[in-house]
C-alpha cells in the first residue's frame, strides 16, 4: 500500500506536469504561437523579416521579409542568405520567384525582380526544417549588413 | 541508428505517460477511450515510420489527448451529471425473466446476445434463471442471475 501511495502521489504531480507542458506549447515554446512568433530588422532598417522562433524538424513555414522602398532602386533587389541557413532548411519556393541565383562563396544571392523602385517589396521564402538544433538566419541586401535571427528547431 | 533511437524513445515516453494518466484511464474501456487509444496511435505513428519526424511534436499530442482525458475523468468523479453526458447510464434489459423489448430495441440488444453472455458468465440454460441483464457503459452484457439458480 505505501508502494501505491507513493504511485499516486507521483501521478498526482505528474498530471500537473502534463498541464503544464500543455500550456506551455500553447503559449509556443514548443513552436507556433505568441512566444515563437518575432521579427526583427537589419541595423539600417531596410530588410524586415517575419519569423518563428521555434520550430519543429520537419515543420514548414513561410519567412517573410519586407524591404523598405529605399533599398529599391532598380528593377530587381538582390538579396543575400548565408549557406549555413541553407543547409538547415530546404526552400521550397521563393515567391516572387527569383530572376537569378548565384553562389557567393557558401552564401547564395537571389536576384528578385520587383515591379516598380520606389515601392515596398515583399518576398516570401517556403521552407522546410530538415536539421534540428539552433541555426542563425542572416539575410540581407547584397553589400549591407544583413538582418539576423536565430532559430531552434525541436527534434 | 535514427530509427532504433526514435523507437526506444516513443516506448519509455508512452510508458511513463501511460503510468502517469493511472489506471482509471484506458482499463475501463467505453468506445470513447477506444477512439482515444487508436488516436495516440496514429499519432505516434507517423514519427515511428513516417512522413513527419518531429517526436516533440508527437510527444505533444500525446501528452494533450491524455492530459484532457484526465481532467474529463476528474470532472466526471466530481459531477454525476457530466458522468451521464459523457458516458451514459447503464440500461437494464432483462426483469426477472422478462425481456423488456422495446429497451433492447433502442439499445440494439438481441435475445441471442444476452443469453449468450448469461451461458458465459453463469452458465445459465433458461431466460427465467436470469434476474436482472444490464448493458452496461463500457457495452457489454451483465447477467445477474437468480438468487435460486
Amino acid at each position: 500500500m505505501a508502494w501505491q501511495r507513493r504511485t499516486w502521489t507521483i501521478q498526482r504531480v505528474g498530471w500537473f506536469a502534463m498541464g503544464a507542458v500543455v500550456l506551455t506549447a500553447l503559449s509556443g515554446v514548443f513552436g507556433y504561437g505568441p512566444v515563437s512568433w518575432r521579427h526583427t530588422s537589419d541595423p539600417a532598417g531596410l530588410v524586415r523579416m517575419e519569423y518563428e522562433r521555434f520550430q519543429r524538424q520537419g515543420s514548414e513555414f513561410t519567412l517573410r521579409v519586407d524591404i523598405a522602398p529605399e533599398a529599391i532602386t532598380g528593377d530587381t533587389v538582390p538579396l543575400r542568405v548565408n549557406g549555413s541557413f541553407l543547409e538547415a532548411v530546404e526552400v521550397k519556393g521563393i515567391v516572387p520567384g527569383p530572376q537569378e541565383a548565384r553562389s557567393a562563396g557558401s552564401d547564395v544571392e537571389y536576384v528578385v525582380p520587383v515591379a516598380q523602385a520606389g515601392q515596398p517589396a515583399t518576398i516570401r521564402f517556403a521552407l522546410k526544417l530538415r536539421e534540428t538544433g539552433s541555426h542563425t538566419a542572416e539575410i540581407g541586401l547584397v553589400g549591407r549588413e544583413p538582418a539576423r535571427f536565430t532559430q531552434f528547431v525541436y527534434p | 541508428m535514427d530509427s532504433v533511437l526514435r523507437a526506444a524513445f516513443i516506448y519509455f515516453f508512452l510508458l511513463i505517460v501511460f503510468r502517469i494518466a493511472g489506471r482509471r484511464t484506458l482499463s475501463e474501456m467505453t468506445t470513447f477511450d477506444f477512439v482515444l487509444l487508436l488516436i495516440i496511435g496514429e499519432a505516434t505513428e507517423p514519427v515511428l515510420l513516417g512522413d513527419d519526424p518531429s517526436v516533440v511534436h508527437a510527444a505533444l499530442v500525446i501528452i494533450t489527448l491524455l492530459f484532457v482525458n484526465i481532467v474529463m475523468s476528474l470532472i466526471k468523479s466530481r459531477s454525476k451529471t457530466m458522468e451521464k453526458l459523457m458516458d451514459g447510464v447503464p440500461t437494464i434489459i432483462v426483469e426477472h425473466g422478462r425481456l423488456m423489448q422495446e429497451r433492447m430495441n433502442t439499445a440494439r440488444v438481441s435475445r441471442d446476445d444476452v443469453m449468450e453472455a448469461a451461458r458465459r458468465m453463469h452458465g445459465i440454460e433458461r431466460l427465467e434463471q436470469i434476474k436482472y441483464a444490464i448493458v452496461e457503459v463500457s457495452g457489454g452484457i451483465t447477467i445477474v442471475p437468480q438468487a435460486s439458480a
